[in-house]
């Protein structure tokens, strides 16, 4: 008998158990590849849940409220990496002919992300239980107090605003992917 | 989905705005507006006017759990408020331009 007989079997073994495992893998665990659409609608939603507790200090507390405005950044920088090519586009042809939507959405937008910078650095400035609970203590100044309330206040408006602009978008993914109801009319896809 | 370098872009062009942005508020600190809200705030505190903490706005001397119901009720309010007023204005305003522009003739010959 061949030296090499049992080396090419033992391939052919292993290559038919591969295939075996991946047929039974394909049968067992369908794939569930999550789309885009899928993965923004849960990340806005959380975001949003997130976003209206950071907006209660009231109901939370100070401590939980500047801890949660920390936790925030995170799916802000993923709603802002999901819709990057939306972005980067709009941006490219601001000045040529865009949809009076999108234009209209864009500034928007950058108006949000403005009012979200100031409220987070006004906020950082007047901790009271975050950075001391760091070991950093600041002496509350009143204007970055009052700059922290109306940049909060304003950014809840332009929330309202912002939601209301994608509305359509909102309904039907929460409808789809939160509630897993069947879509009444066609999908809308992406945030913008 | 966005690529690992859009990502990365992203991430980074996020982050030097935003240092930017913080920057230029920064700047205001010396403005003639902060310091007059700080004068402001130092009349009313020597006169006696000025409030409580942020948490306990309009409920001092009251006890633990209403506090927190009473703050909770009232965040709920003045965020539905702040939130729900404009975006139902928006929402109206977007449904009577897209009815005007199925209305038009461009939009009846577009549809």
């Amino acid at each position: 008998m061949p030296k090499s007989g049992p080396v090419i079997y033992g391939t052919h073994k292993r290559k038919s158990i591969n295939i075996m495992t991946q047929q039974i893998r394909s049968t067992t665990r369908p794939k569930q590849k999550r789309s885009s659409t899928q993965i923004r609608a849960w990340v806005n939603l959380l975001f949003f849940i997130i976003m209206v507790l950071v907006l209660a200090p009231q109901a939370t507390g100070i401590p939980i409220h500047e801890w949660i405005s920390f936790v925030v950044i995170i799916p802000l920088f993923i709603h802002l990496i999901m819709d990057w090519k939306w972005i980067v586009n709009i941006t490219k042809r601001l000045f040529k002919k865009v949809p009076a939507d999108a234009r209209f959405n864009y500034v928007l937008d950058w108006l949000l992300f403005f009012l979200f910078v100031v409220a987070t650095f006004t906020g950082v400035l007047i901790s009271e239980a975050a950075l001391p609970a760091l070991g950093i203590t600041m002496v509350i100044d009143p204007f970055w107090s009052s700059l922290h309330d109306m940049s909060a206040n304003l950014m809840t408006i332009v929330i309202g605003v912002h939601l209301a602009m994608h509305w359509k978008w909102i309904v039907t993914n929460f409808n789809k992917y939160v509630l897993r109801r069947p879509a009444r009319s066609a999908q809308v896809q992406g945030g913008h | 989905m966005p690529t690992l370098k859009d990502a990365v872009l992203a991430t980074l062009f996020i982050t030097i705005f935003s240092a930017l942005m913080m920057l230029g508020v920064a700047q205001l600190d010396s403005s003639a507006w902060a310091e007059g809200v700080r004068a402001e705030y130092s009349t009313e505190t020597t006169s006696g006017e000025a409030k409580g903490g942020d948490a306990e706005d309009g409920f001092e001397g009251m006890s633990g759990p209403l506090m927190i119901v009473l703050g909770a009720v009232a965040s709920a309010l003045k965020i539905s408020l702040l939130m729900g007023i404009p975006g139902l204005i928006t929402i109206a305003v977007r449904r009577r331009q897209s009815r005007s522009a199925n209305q038009s003739p461009a939009g009846t010959a577009a549809s």
